[in-house]
């Protein structure tokens, strides 16, 4: 089963976010904040990130190249995911592998994820 | 004799209709001729210009201070030289603005040009008047923006929740109080941030006016992501060191000041040179302490003060409204702060912004 860290501080989109992945046999962790995230055990390791930028403690763009610097991580795909319209043009700090608008749909979220993991 | 006689009182009785003409004319004006002396002058730009009787025959040099406008003599050789009216908006030193009219004082039976009539009128009230409703637009783009960034995120999961709601016959029951509830709390969200809005307009308070305690690198991030377009056209590098990340300010107004003063480092930007701008935070006795500095142009020591002042431009060839800097102020200001600005010419600036700790 392919497992999916899930960055996101507002509990229902992060709820809504685990069920739909869940339910498309993922198995989900989700974290609420950068402190959070960086507690986690580090024996996970992923086939996906999708990270929310803006963060109650920091920015997702920030844990964004933090794995991208760390070589076990490092070639893992990245989904930033943010209300900005204009996100792609200055993540330059992060190469991420996908971007996705809030507001953003079920369908288009589940294209992106099932693109990067498989 | 009798001839001349009739002819003289003719000119006398003309030059008194033109005297009592001129006497009543209710806009400053002023006759210079080609040698740049004062001729004669209108009451209003007595007034105006603090300018006294015996300063007629008196070369405009010697008192081109009194219309605080520098390139007056400049101007009004441009249009002797080449007989062209010359019309244009100006700013006088003590603020006010006036729509100035050169014009060239021709002599008819030589055909030629002997000076020049400058006249003024005061358009200062039709300038504030444009500048506050560019204000007023610049604060209602910002307010859009922030409502539609906040209303993103409770639309993101109310969509996505009665989605899977329209799954349920196919998943099974057991998540749909959940997902119910879910719906719920969007709507709850959304209509908080309406609450606020109308709440505003009713007190005639800005929304979300309240102090939080705000993080601060979420709000850089956050005006860096709103001057996207300006930073990718500009290349521009924008670093910061947070030794405060926490500030007791309203959201709102903190973003709007860091907005305005990155926007100017990528706008007044040194031609040819990359810009670099470097913010950091730090705790200074009472104050929590931002220092935004750049490399850019660099602002003249003598125009250092004027920055503030609403309306106020030092620079013409970049677009603005003069009216961010004077906002920065006061927002600082009404907080209990105060701003230090030190910049060389060609160097660049930094822009120091002290907030006052609040205990809470």
């Amino acid at each position: 089963m392919a497992r999916i860290i899930l960055l996101e501080d507002d509990t229902d989109i992060r709820e809504v976010v685990q069920w739909i992945l869940e339910s498309e046999n993922y198995e989900v962790f989700g974290f609420v904040n950068v402190a959070d995230f960086m507690d986690r055990d580090l024996n996970l390791v992923p086939d996906l990130y999708i990270l929310d930028v803006m963060l109650p403690d920091g920015s997702g763009l920030d844990v964004c190249s933090h794995i991208r610097n760390e070589s076990r991580d490092a070639q893992v795909p990245i989904i930033i995911m943010s209300a900005h319209a204009s996100l792609e043009q200055v993540s330059s700090g992060c190469v991420a592998d996908a971007f996705i608008q809030k507001p953003f749909d079920v369908d288009s979220l589940l294209k992106k994820v099932n693109e990067l993991v498989n | 004799m009798g001839n001349e006689k009739q002819k003289i009182s003719a000119l006398i009785e003309l030059n008194d209709e033109l005297e009592n003409y001129f006497q009543n004319t209710i806009i400053p004006q002023l006759f210079v001729d080609a040698d740049f002396v004062l001729r004669k002058f209108t009451p209003p730009a007595m007034k105006q210009f603090r300018l006294r009787p015996d300063d007629i025959g008196r070369p405009l040099a010697e008192i081109k201070d009194n219309f605080r406008f520098p390139s007056i003599l400049e101007n009004i050789q441009h249009v002797i030289e080449t007989g062209e009216i010359l019309e244009k908006e100006i700013q006088t030193t003590d603020m006010s603005w006036f729509q100035m009219n050169i014009i060239p004082y021709v002599m008819i039976r030589e055909k030629k040009t002997n000076g020049v009539i400058i006249t003024f009128v005061d358009i200062t009230s039709r300038i504030r008047e444009l500048k506050d409703q560019e204000s007023l637009i610049l604060e209602h783009e910002l307010l859009l923006d922030t409502i539609s960034h906040d209303i993103k995120t409770p639309l993101t999961s109310l969509g996505l929740t009665i989605e899977m709601l329209k799954k349920i016959p196919e998943k099974g029951m057991d998540k749909f109080p959940v997902l119910l509830e879910k719906v719920e709390n969007s709507l709850f969200k959304i209509k908080d941030i309406i609450m606020d809005l109308t709440e505003s307009r009713r007190s005639d308070q800005h929304y979300q006016a309240r102090a939080e305690l705000l993080d601060v690198e979420q709000i850089l991030e956050d005006v860096r992501l709103t001057l996207a377009p300006q930073i990718l056209e500009s290349t521009a590098k924008i670093s910061w060191e947070v030794q405060q990340s926490e500030l007791f300010f309203v959201r709102r107004k903190l973003r709007s000041i860091l907005y305005n003063l990155i926007g100017n480092s990528i706008k007044y930007r040194y031609n040819g040179r990359i810009p670099e701008i470097k913010i950091k935070t730090y705790v200074d006795e009472d104050y929590t302490v931002f220092t935004i500095t750049d490399n850019g142009r660099g602002i003249a020591e003598w125009d250092q003060e004027k920055i503030f002042t609403k309306y106020e431009r030092i620079s013409r060839d970049v677009e603005g409204t003069g009216v961010g800097l004077h906002l920065v102020k006061e927002f600082v200001y009404l907080s209990g702060g105060r701003i230090e600005v030190e910049s060389k010419l060609g160097k660049g600036t930094q822009f120091k912004l002290y907030f006052k700790n609040h205990n809470h």
